[in-house]
């Protein structure tokens, strides 16, 4: 017990522990939910990095997804892109990555351009279709200040997001956090502005669904970076609309790098 | 040091989260109020702990505390995203006859009496009483001050100091 502890809150953590104490707690069930969860984020982050921000928005979890980078991204990049991108090979994490911390580190945070209820009119702007709320569970329009805004919809019925993600680093960094543990690198391509672009390919696993999965990354100079994702299904528990999502890796790097979102 | 495998990193992983758990589901039943609720939130916390545990670069010095930070956080930030239409963890339902974590009268009143105060009221509580945190420590759990502790904490005990004398009556009868 601490020493600025008077008999009194001394009665109110007695209070607290007594009540507590015989909750039942299936200590079993919340280590496996919490495993599998655990999982599916640790996928994001690692083999999924290229394409994690759209993921979650997309809310696809993409628990088993295989990452099958292109072999040219961010050749043909739109208004905003490069004439002559440069290859970047990813290096390891960035120093402060391998210090070890007690607590978690803050949650970074940028001025972003956008709000998370303007991305869809914008997005339709760009590919004009028929835009309806993807299921409830993982349809969003989620507005978290500094730290992302982010939207996932069903597009011409197809589950889609755009997201705005702050990061921590430079765009080689975050590139290269991207990467690491992925069992492929994605080809990080710079571009003249300092951002980097990425872009992709998933599909999971028969057992999933073998839903296919396109999506491209801008990684901006100015702390975040913009994501877009296109599905072959209308969610990750729904079947296969198509053999092929409807939007390519090269029309999302499009869309991230295009003007209309400044 | 060697790296580890991830079959090991796993292991370690369930072993921490066999030991932590329990203890981690009473701070978010009291913080949320509802089993389902915690339960969620317990799930939320140690998944993101398992995905840090599994990074390459991802040691934690002290995975007990990084949990309860990240379960106090979590916790936090659904109360934030309110607005957003996510599910917060901080609203407390309306009684749940099959919530099996629902039991004594006193636990009932407890909880009634939580639901009553600010999240981060809340949040302090738990940590000083139920963790036994000091105030600097609760500070840095929440990312706050520590006279901001001190102050959520003389507040929200005010509310709860009857309940504990009631509660110690109640047994001692």
């Amino acid at each position: 017990m601490h020493d600025d502890h008077t008999s009194s809150d001394t009665r109110v953590s007695t209070l607290f522990r007594d009540t507590t104490a015989d909750v039942d707690v299936d200590v079993a069930a919340l280590v496996r939910g919490s495993i599998d969860r655990g999982r599916r984020k640790h996928r994001r982050q690692t083999i999924g990095t290229t394409l994690a921000a759209a993921v979650s928005v997309a809310g696809l979890v993409g628990a088993v997804l295989t990452l099958a980078p292109l072999p040219t991204a961010g050749n043909s990049i739109g208004p905003a892109g490069a004439s002559t991108p440069t290859a970047v090979s990813p290096k390891p994490s960035a120093p402060m990555a391998t210090k070890p911390t007690t607590i978690p580190t803050p949650p970074a945070t940028a001025n972003f351009p956008v709000r998370a209820a303007q991305l869809i009119g914008l997005f339709k702007q760009l590919h004009p279709g028929r835009i309806q709320q993807a299921e409830e569970r993982t349809g969003r329009i989620r507005d978290d200040g500094k730290q992302s805004q982010s939207a996932s919809f069903l597009w011409n019925g197809f589950e889609t997001g755009v997201s705005f993600d702050a990061y921590h680093g430079t765009p080689a960094q975050r590139c290269a956090e991207r990467n690491d543990g992925a069992k492929t690198s994605t080809r990080c391509v710079e571009r003249p502005d300092g951002s980097i672009l990425m872009s992709g390919q998933h599909q999971a696993p028969p057992e999933d669904g073998s839903i296919k999965y396109n999506g491209a990354v801008l990684i901006t100079a100015d702390g975040y970076e913009i994501s877009a994702s296109s599905t072959s299904s209308a969610g990750k528990e729904e079947p296969n609309l198509a053999a092929e999502p409807p939007l390519t890796p090269k029309q999302l790097e499009l869309v991230v790098t295009s003007k209309i979102w400044f | 040091m060697p790296k580890r495998s991830g079959a090991s990193q796993e292991q370690e992983f369930e072993e921490f989260a066999q030991a932590r758990a329990a203890q981690l589901y009473r701070s978010a039943w009291l913080l949320c109020g509802s089993h389902h609720q915690a339960e969620d939130l317990v799930q939320e916390t140690l998944a993101k702990v398992y995905a840090r545990w599994r990074r390459p670069f991802g040691r934690i010095d002290n995975p007990s505390a990084y949990a309860q930070t990240t379960l106090t956080r979590t916790f936090l930030g659904g109360v934030r995203r309110r607005s957003s239409g996510e599910q917060p963890y901080a609203d407390v339902p309306e009684l749940l006859v099959d919530d099996p974590a629902a039991g004594t009268d006193v636990r009932l009143a407890l909880r009634a009496l939580l639901a009553e105060l600010p999240a981060a009221d809340r949040v302090v509580l738990v940590l000083r009483y139920l963790e036994d945190l000091s105030v600097d420590e609760v500070a840095d759990r929440m990312g706050i001050s520590s006279g901001a502790v001190r102050n959520r904490s003389m507040r929200a005990l005010e509310r709860v100091r009857g309940l504990a004398d009631d509660s110690l009556r109640i047994r001692k009868v």
